[in-house]
């Protein structure tokens, strides 16, 4: 039953798949082509999702998939704001459009490895891993973005390597005069015992022709790594941005995440899914978002225990104006062996407009008895007693409300450990209450 | 941990206890659904015209349908060519209880229903659904006295077509989904009430469903209307005998509240589920929605399911009264090979309306018990309310326990919580009842008997009587 969406963009992508084959700078090998083949097909069948197909029931990318959208081909970056945050001392990488550019980028510490396009498809190990981990079966942007992409970096945490310097990965895409497609990808590994931090920003300046990103990121956690990850989005409005990460877990793996949308981003699908592959993991998730407008952050996490012992904390909080729209849906599914198993999942919402729409969609698949899983959701308003308070402390009713908003999600905020970054994030969401177009009555 | 084993092992061996079959000669129709299925069904039921009409149409659109596919277990191979849609005992028209097949009397006698002493004992008014045709009915002169109509449907579409054609298909259309497609098209009998303005319900009204005849579905409709100020509380509660082939039962339940009415309905059911390793059974896929369509109205849904290869149903309020206030409580315990995808819908659309739900899955052997849940607070339902717990208990490493609970706030003077936990009867609250001098399988009970007291509370008393020795029964000695 074909149910997808076959529009001008995916008749246009459909013509230009061979065209773009031929026209790769790199040598790509046998196996890759293979699973571009095979990706390209799922996707040549299945079309963009729509609103028919159950994971994309409340986000449509129907507006976002403009006919005059193109693959992106050439980027000039002489000019480009590379997004390094100041306050924050960090080794500084750039990817431009998905492209490694080495000329803006520090050099790396010991212990971590970067291979650009070219290093990484000339590596058969890390060639061969490509789409091994995010697997395309019934995921046509995936799929999509496994026959499209031209752009594919690695990240490689040496085995025992204690790298204290968190990395900063700025992926900025250039502003052009035409509406362009990026699909590109990463490819994360942190051996064994190992300890890294890599913060992940996604920037434009503002923009007036749409920008429609995907990015897939695949990661690889082995045994006894720890490693910190944070997503911060400060897409401009006219931003689309559809990311797929697919994170496997070793034994006695740590792995930290955070997801913060506090930009004007017009569009944001995330795909979060953790495979805990074997015992005694632990998996921390937060998310934080503040939506006007009419943006729209779909949220989708999945985390799969696969093996007993593995604990998964999950806290998502957002605000919502306007018209946005918000969706959440948090999926934790326990196999049948997955015994002892501790899963928290709690998503927070505060609905401040009655244009505004939150989908919440809390998930527990369970298939294991011995475990302990719990999930709440909740959508509310700003509690009436705790602004009484401040205005009777001589907070003028505006200024209280931006108060309470603020140490909603200042709670996820809080949660990151690396203190730069966490006024860095305070920053964007003072920036974000404090923006003249945001009203609250 | 032997003892354990044994008790489960015991547990997983007992039989059905209502599991027996009566022979009584029945008019079935051949197997087979078309047209004159249904001009069969309706002229046996002498029904007028518009009725027919109604068949029809549903049955046509029953027929462009496709089988759904969202539903959390493989879609049982179900040939509705293969199903007869008429069975009814030969004797009708009978003038009293006494009349009735002495066989069928003893039937109910097994089940410990029988009329005679429910009729002293509980003054409860009961209008026996054997098969698909009423063959008797209690306290209706008691209930007419007040204004009453507590009848079979069939009676109703003779006696009252007027409120039949009002309300037939106004909560669930005929084009909702399969299955109510299939029943609109074919449904058999079932019961029918109105409580007029202003009337309290002296009694609990109840039927008895039963499934009897071999290789006939059952389709039961209920049409429930409680008008301006009335109150009335409903029960339902089903035995099926013994079977091999499987069964399907789609019924539909229609609930209508006016302006301060308030309906409570309560189910319990216990149809046969199959043997051990999942064959036979009763396909229980039923629709049940509610409209609380004046203000002040209030809707009450409680079940408790413990039978059936499958239970697949939503009891669902639609809130359109201004204030109106929906709930719905639910126990479904699974064991052996059994399947529930069950759950609620709350639709919010008047003003301050409030709605409340409580379910708890108990699940164990190969079993697998989901919840499935939508609260919609819709632009216009401002100051509404939501309160969701959705509690899984797991008992053997086998089974699976499922939420699915959808969720969408769409004003900003609503508050919606969700919260739902699942874990294993936990050894420490075990020992501690060891402690006391409590054996495991008493330990066992008194657990999940507390865990799903604020439910089954909520029952009428001799419901809920019946409902604790269920769960008792499915439950005792069963930790691992």
């Amino acid at each position: 039953m074909k149910q997808g969406l076959y529009n001008n963009f995916y008749r246009y992508l459909i013509d230009s798949f061979d065209k773009k084959q031929a026209a790769l700078t790199y040598i790509e090998s046998v196996n890759l082509t293979a699973k571009r083949n095979e990706a390209f097909s799922i996707f040549k069948e299945m079309g963009f999702p729509t609103r028919k197909y159950e994971e994309w029931k409340f986000t449509s990318l129907s507006a976002a998939l403009k006919d005059e959208l193109q693959l992106m081909i050439e980027h000039d970056h002489s000019l480009i704001n590379t997004n390094r945050i100041h306050s924050l001392d960090a080794v500084h990488l750039v990817l431009v459009n998905g492209r490694f550019a080495p000329e803006l980028s520090d050099a790396l510490p010991e212990g971590i490895t970067f291979y650009d396009t070219q290093a990484t498809l000339a590596e058969s190990r890390f060639a061969d891993k490509i789409s091994t981990l995010a697997t395309e079966d019934d995921a046509p942007m995936l799929a999509l973005n496994t026959a499209f992409f031209t752009e594919v970096s690695v990240l490689q945490i040496a085995a025992h390597a204690i790298v204290e310097k968190p990395v900063h990965v700025s992926h900025v895409f250039t502003v052009n005069d035409i509406a362009e497609f990026v699909p590109y990808r990463m490819l994360v590994i942190a051996e064994k015992h190992s300890e890294a931090t890599i913060i992940e920003t996604f920037h434009s300046d503002s923009l007036v022709h749409p920008l429609f990103v995907s990015y897939v990121c695949e990661q690889e956690v082995h045994e006894s790594a720890v490693l910190h990850t944070h997503m911060i989005n400060t897409l401009p409005e006219n931003a689309y941005f559809v990311q797929h990460r697919e994170v496997f877990q070793y034994r006695n793996s740590v792995l930290n995440n955070s997801n913060i949308a506090l930009s004007d981003v017009t569009l944001l699908r995330n795909d979060l899914n953790f495979q805990l592959k074997d015992v005694g993991t632990e998996t921390n998730l937060i998310g934080a978002y503040i939506l006007t407008g009419d943006q729209h952050v779909d949220n989708h996490t999945l985390v799969d225990h696969q093996s007993p012992n593995c604990n998964t904390n999950e806290v998502y909080k957002g605000i919502l104006l306007d018209t946005s729209h918000a969706v959440f849906n948090g999926k934790v599914f326990v196999r049948p062996d997955a015994q002892k198993t501790n899963a928290f999942q709690q998503n927070n919402n505060l609905l401040l407009s009655d244009q505004a729409t939150v989908n919440s969609k809390p998930q527990l698949e369970i298939f294991a008895d011995d475990v302990k899983c719990s999930h709440g959701s909740t959508i509310g308003q700003i509690n009436e007693d705790a602004l009484f308070y401040l205005q009777t402390r001589g907070i003028g009713e505006e200024a209280a409300k931006k108060l309470i908003m603020q140490s909603f999600i200042f709670d996820v905020i809080l949660r990151i450990k690396i203190e730069s970054l966490q006024d860095y994030v305070s920053d964007l969401l003072n920036k974000k209450l404090n923006t003249e177009n945001l009203t609250v009555v | 941990m032997s003892k354990d084993q044994e008790l489960l092992e015991e547990l997983a061996n007992s039989e059905y206890e209502y599991g027996f079959s009566t022979n009584i000669d029945t008019e079935i129709l051949p197997p087979g659904l078309n047209e004159d299925t249904v001009r069969f069904i309706s002229a046996k039921k002498n029904e007028p015209a518009w009725l027919l009409e109604y068949r029809l149409k549903a049955l046509k659109h029953f027929l462009t349908m496709e089988t759904p596919d969202w539903q959390n277990f493989n879609f049982p191979d179900l040939n509705f060519q293969d199903i007869s849609y008429y069975a009814a005992p030969k004797k009708k028209a009978l003038a009293s209880l006494d009349e009735v097949d002495p066989e069928l009397l003893e039937t109910f006698a097994k089940l410990g229903i029988s009329l005679d002493e429910q009729k002293m004992l509980s003054g409860v008014a009961v209008d026996v659904v054997f098969d698909s045709v009423s063959v008797g009915t209690s306290f209706k002169g008691k209930l007419a006295e007040i204004g009453v109509i507590f009848c079979s449907f069939g009676e109703a579409v003779q006696n009252h077509p007027e409120l039949v054609k009002k309300y037939l298909g106004t909560v669930v259309p005929a084009t909702d989904n399969l299955f109510a497609a299939l029943n609109a098209a074919v449904f058999s009998d079932g019961s029918f009430a109105y409580i007029p303005k202003g009337v309290r319900c002296p009694m609990e009204l109840s039927t008895y469903f039963r499934i009897n005849a071999m290789n006939s579905g059952q389709f039961e409709r209920t049409l429930l209307i409680a008008d301006e100020g009335s109150y009335v509380s409903y029960l339902e509660g089903c035995t099926a005998p013994r079977r091999d082939e499987n069964q399907l039962h789609a019924a539909v339940v229609e609930l209508i509240a006016m302006d301060d009415a308030e309906i409570k309905y309560s189910t319990v059911q216990n149809w046969y589920p199959g043997d051990k390793d999942g064959k036979g059974g009763v396909y229980n896929f039923v629709t049940k929605r509610a409209i609380a369509k004046g203000r002040n109205s209030k809707i009450s849904w409680t079940q408790v399911e413990t039978g059936s290869a499958i239970t697949w149903k939503y009891p669902s309020v639609i809130l359109k009264g201004d204030n109106s206030s929906g709930e719905f409580y639910s126990v479904a315990l699974t064991r052996n090979r059994q399947i529930a995808d069950t759950g609620t819908k709350m639709i919010h659309l008047g003003k301050n309306t409030k709605s409340r739900i409580i379910s708890k899955g108990i699940s164990a052997g190969h079993s697998h018990n989901s919840y499935r849940g939508l609260v919609s607070i819709h632009s216009g339902a401002v100051n509404s309310r939501n309160f969701t717990q959705c509690d899984s208990l797991l008992i053997g490493d086998k089974c699976g326990a499922h939420t699915f609970p959808y969720i969408e706030g769409k004003n900003s003077s609503s508050i919606v919580e969700h919260e739902a936990t699942t874990s294993k009867i936990a050894e420490d609250q075990i020992f501690y009842l060891n402690q006391r001098g409590i054996d495991n399988e008493k330990a066992v009970a008194l657990i999940v008997s507390g865990y799903a007291r604020e439910v089954l509370n909520k029952l009428p008393m001799e419901f809920a009587v019946e409902a604790q020795k269920l769960l008792a029964i499915s439950l005792d000695g069963s930790v691992g």
